[in-house]
């Protein structure tokens, strides 16, 4: 039915990438190009009485000495959301306060990184040290410090009680359901810190072009707020600054910051030479991360395993500064409570500062943390029922046509729209992944013996796609003398793909074929704007607003053409990048059309910018079935098999759709499994290297089975729903339910180390 | 990386004389950990002396009733010594499974002993084996046992200046197994390390990363030596002594109470392999 949209067209930058020809932000040399390296606080909090800079300065190779004493002091936040931000404005580039053990003090820029870290070495700062708030449930005690108690932040739900956002949505009566159940529920759990790991770190380039504006290359996933909160942060109109992205390695989230950018952009201002910033993995370790969260969960049904209610209770740790300390929060709720139809529910969310690493916008956002619990209340629910919990779900989970009232009640930070699902195949993903695991034979845990015990588990999950009536997108599309088309994109490619997916749509728009499209993104001077990448939001919204945009575009090309075809414009079919005219069945290429335009009679140029939102933010769904052994003397659980169906909708690049599913589910396999920080006990965390904190990589994976079901979501560009996120939710409450069912323990802490499983199993 | 002075002596007698000049100087074999720790500032030496130019013996040599193995022979040598894989392949086993094929090319067993870190891969089989170190300081040779040479974390007995200069291992029928764990596959320190040996109905079991040092459990072997039949329950007993006698430390690599229900179990399988008992 598509020509150039769900088929698997190659990379559209894969072979410049293979050959090392594609440029990273490091990949570009600058003339007497500065180096900045960041002076970190020793101290989980304390206030900073005084600093003397004299020496570093005098320092040779040091040009400049940034720090609360000499920048500007700006409220702001570095989610690096839309704007107004629902984030707390409660970030400075330097305070005289130091929240978390690695909190900048100060930053210098040298001719050579040695300089500049001998030169650290030499600032000479007294603190004044003050207790440290490290874990969620210390954080709203009576009586424990203010983390910002400064006066001009804004935006805090309730500083004293160090209370960053909070919300208590009700429908219908909970309580009284929950009452009246004849089965019920309650579950608790606390996931952990964990970190993004992308393989290029934070690193950007700032520098100043030939008329004095600031350019900034940077590893972005959202150029354009960078550009905005850049201006705000140096106090410098937006006009004046250009953000570049160039090919990236890697965000997940992490990239969605922005927080080095002012800081090299702030240097180059005072120096007037370029500055460059590259985190280091131990620096990145405590850059940003993913709320940790308390999650409770309460379930009411009747004997029939109908749910009658629902309950959420969260508490999220922000850790010291409050970026999508709301949001993520909510999303706990907003991305979960919709799966399942009861009448009855209730999300319960606060979000706390602790002494601890900023979290911030992590791939999941928040619904990883949601299920993590809910999944497996929902299996415990079905042990009580005495009912399969695959039947339990059947049951339960939201269908075709159907709303749940989250859905409105819930949004970013504020109430939410209200939806109806118009695709879904998670039915069928649970009937194909019942059938491949032969769930029907799965016994009790009870009935399990040996050292090595076999368990099986499930669980399913809904994401969204891009922030309804909020997240917005442009594209431009001109034609080229030969028939092709420059398609300019805000969008950001952070090495998902998106610029080949969002140049099929525009092939499959143009009626041409992909290898016709040039695209560029991600640059503010070039590219129309986008909110950018994140929220799973490009494939739906920005390849809206690329479809809408090529739509237009034809437009022109039939009226050239049926002006060139001596035609009425109805009269003309467009294919494969030719117009014939159906009354004489003469043709004109692309390339010909184009150069009528151009050249002969009327002329002007072929050419759109188009812009799209969406009214709503259709769900993809998918079903985790997995097969998992316990060694019972060591506590080592090994994944046998992990079947993941998806529905996104139509996928626009089946392989690269697929390649988001695994790279989704690996990073869950070892958050679920391995990664977790140790912090000792003046909150510094300790084990910030690949040596001490482990990821997944591809030998690691075994048993992994994705399957793509193609469903046609009405609201999307060709049917497509998004894809990115949604695969890292299963690992946990999948696992848990399969180590449930293999040695009958429940795991409520994170990562499910070996060690913790023998804890649970010594109990 | 500070700057250092390296010195390139050419005998034992120069290595040591240039070493007890100063108080902050370093001997160099493999440099797989001293490096490291320069690059990170934590060791800022005075002078380097490269023991690779000083005369001291490398390579493993097959004698009649002992092996021997010079201190500066590499992980990797050990590792595919086809006659060490053969003779005492739980020491082979142990070097390869030290750190990565690009460290064992380099370190060698030498600085492995001398760094003296409780979970140093090749001291149990070394002590559970019977080896004797040779240690010289230039003039004098002395022979310690091996269990006998460690004295603490990073200490041991040699005195200022005095160097390993070559490993002495009895040649006998004996059969040991080596047990490694690690938080990964790869390039990890053991979480904890042991060496169970049986020579003769004897029993030797040594446990690594459990102490300040490698340690032997000679409560344990008694229990084994002394038992007439060694059945589970027998195993099991020992296995209980052996976590008595150890007194791990909690740390990233994992808690006490994990390191001592690692050594419990596994101790109490490498056991039964050796007596044939099903555990």
């Amino acid at each position: 039915m598509f020509k150039e949209v769900n088929h698997s067209r190659l990379k559209v930058d894969g072979l410049s990438l293979a050959a090392g020809k594609a440029l990273f932000v490091d990949d570009m040399d600058f003339r007497e190009l500065l180096i900045v390296k960041f002076m970190k606080s020793p101290h989980a909090h304390a206030e900073i009485l005084s600093i003397d800079t004299s020496a570093a300065e005098a320092f040779p190779g040091v040009h400049a000495v940034i720090h609360h004493g000499n920048t500007p002091r700006i409220p702001h936040t570095t989610a690096g959301q839309g704007h107004p931000e629902p984030s707390p404005y409660d970030t400075y580039m330097f305070d005289k306060k130091v929240r978390y053990v690695g909190d900048p003090v100060a930053a210098v820029a040298a001719d050579t990184a040695e300089i500049a870290l001998e030169a650290i070495k030499l600032i000479k700062v007294e603190y004044k040290e003050l207790e440290a708030v490290l874990s969620i449930a210390d954080a709203s005690k009576p009586g424990v410090p203010v983390i910002h108690d400064e006066e001009d932040s804004f935006g805090i739900y309730d500083r004293e009680k160090n209370l960053a956002g909070h919300v208590d949505v009700k429908v219908g009566d909970v309580e009284k359901a929950l009452a009246d159940s004849e089965f019920t529920v309650e579950y608790e759990i606390e996931t952990h810190y964990s970190q993004h790991t992308p393989i290029e770190p934070h690193i950007c380039i700032s520098y100043l072009e030939e008329k004095g504006r600031l350019v900034i290359r940077t590893s972005t996933q959202v150029p354009f707020h960078v550009r905005r909160i850049c201006a705000k942060v140096l106090e410098m109109p937006e006009k004046n600054i250009r953000v570049v992205k160039p090919r990236i390695g890697g965000g997940f989230g992490t990239k969605q910051e922005v927080y080095l950018e002012y800081y090299a952009g702030m240097i180059t201002k005072l120096t007037g030479r370029p500055a460059k910033i590259e985190l280091t993995r131990e620096e990145e370790f405590i850059s940003r991360t993913r709320h940790p969260m308390a999650v409770k969960v309460k379930l009411g049904a009747n004997g029939d395993g109908m749910l009658n209610a629902v309950e959420m209770d969260v508490i999220s740790n922000t850790g010291a500064y409050g970026s999508h300390a709301l949001t993520v929060m909510f999303n706990a709720g907003s991305k979960c409570l919709p799966l399942y139809g009861a009448k009855n529910v209730r999300f319960n969310g606060s979000t706390v500062y602790t002494n601890l690493p900023v979290a911030g916008a992590y791939r999941g956002y928040g619904a990883t943390q949601g299920y993590a619990c809910l999944e497996q209340a929902m299996d415990i629910l079905a042990e009580k029922l005495k009912m399969c919990p695959v039947q339990l779900r059947k049951i339960n989970h939201i269908k075709k046509d159907e709303t749940s009232p989250i859905f409105a009640a819930l949004g970013e930070g504020k109430e939410g729209v209200p939806q109806f699902i118009k695709s879904t195949a998670l039915s069928e993903i649970i009937e194909w992944g019942e059938e491949g695991l032969n769930w029907s034979d799965t016994k009790p845990h009870t009935e399990k013996t040996g050292r090595i015990r076999r368990g099986k588990g499930m669980a399913i999950f809904m994401q969204g796609s891009g922030i309804p009536l909020v997240d917005m997108a442009s594209a431009s599309i001109k034609i080229n003398d030969d028939g092709s088309f420059n398609l300019n994109v805000g969008a950001t490619d952070l090495g998902t793909g998106s610029d080949t997916v969002l140049s099929q749509i525009a092939a499959e728009a143009l009626e041409t074929t992909t290898d016709n499209i040039i695209i560029y993104s991600s640059d503010t001077d070039m590219t129309p704007f986008d909110v950018g990448a994140y929220a799973s939001s490009t494939t739906y919204i920005s390849g809206g607003a690329v479809k809408v945009t090529g739509e237009e575009v034809l437009k022109q090309i039939r009226m050239v053409a049926a002006d060139m075809l001596k035609c009425s414009r109805e009269e003309i079919e467009l294919k494969n990048s030719i117009a014939t005219s159906k009354k004489d069945g003469k043709t004109k290429t692309y390339g010909d059309i184009a150069k009528y335009a151009l050249y002969i009679n009327n002329q002007f140029q072929i050419g759109y910018i188009g812009s799209h939102i969406s009214p709503v933010s259709p769900p993809p769904f998918m079903g985790v079935f997995t097969e998992i052994e316990v060694d019972t003397w060591t506590g080592k659980i090994e994944i046998i098999k992990y079947m993941c169906g998806v529905d996104c909708g139509t996928a626009i690049n089946p392989k690269l759709a697929e390649g988001q599913v695994e790279g989704a589910v690996v990073n869950g396999l070892s958050y679920a499994l391995t990664e977790g920080y140790l912090f000792n006990k003046k909150g510094k965390m300790m084990n910030g290297s690949f040596q001490d904190y482990k990821i997944y990589n591809i030998e690691d994976v075994q048993g992994l089975e994705i399957k793509l079901f193609s469903t046609f979501e009405p609201s999307g560009p060709f049917g497509a729903k998004s894809v990115s996120e949604i695969g890292i939710n299963g690992p946990i409450p999948a696992i848990a339910n399969a180590l449930y069912n293999a040695v009958g323990v429940r795991a409520v802490r994170f990562p499910m180390k070996p060690e913790y499983i023998l804890e649970l199993m010594e109990k | 990386m500070e700057n250092f002075e390296f010195i390139s002596p050419i005998t034992i007698k120069g290595a040591v004389s240039q070493y007890k000049k100063g108080a902050n100087n370093y001997y160099l074999a493999g440099g797989t950990d001293l490096i490291v720790l320069m690059r990170e500032g934590i060791l800022v030496p005075e002078k380097i002396i490269d023991l690779k130019t000083a005369g001291l013996p490398s390579g493993i040599k097959k004698l009649k009733t002992e092996i021997r193995i010079g201190a500066l022979a590499t992980l990797s040598e050990i590792e595919h010594s086809s006659f060490i894989r053969k003779e005492i392949p739980f020491l082979a086993e142990a070097a390869g499974k030290l750190g990565s094929p690009l460290t064992r090319n380099r370190a060698t067993i030498g600085g492995n002993l001398c760094n003296a870190s409780p979970a140093a891969d090749t001291a149990t089989p070394l002590i559970a084996v019977g080896a004797k170190f040779i240690l010289s300081d230039g003039k004098k040779e002395r022979r310690v046992k091996a269990e006998e040479f460690f004295k603490g974390v990073k200490q041991t007995v040699l005195k200022k200046g005095e160097l390993l200069k070559e490993i002495v291992i009895p040649r006998s029928a004996g059969k040991g197994i080596f047990y490694k764990k690690s938080r990964i596959k790869l390039v990890d320190l053991a979480t904890v390390n042991m060496t169970v040996y049986r020579e003769k109905k004897k029993y030797r079991i040594v446990i690594g990363a459990c102490h300040i040092t490698p340690l032997r459990i000679r409560a344990a072997e008694e229990k084994l030596n002394k038992a007439k039949k060694i059945d589970l329950a027998l195993i099991n007993e020992t296995a209980e002594i052996v976590v008595k006698t150890i007194k791990p430390i909690s740390d990233m690599r994992g808690s006490a109470e994990y390191r001592k229900q690692l050594v419990e179990t596994h101790v109490a399988r490498l056991i039964g392999e050796l007596a044939g008992v099903e555990v």
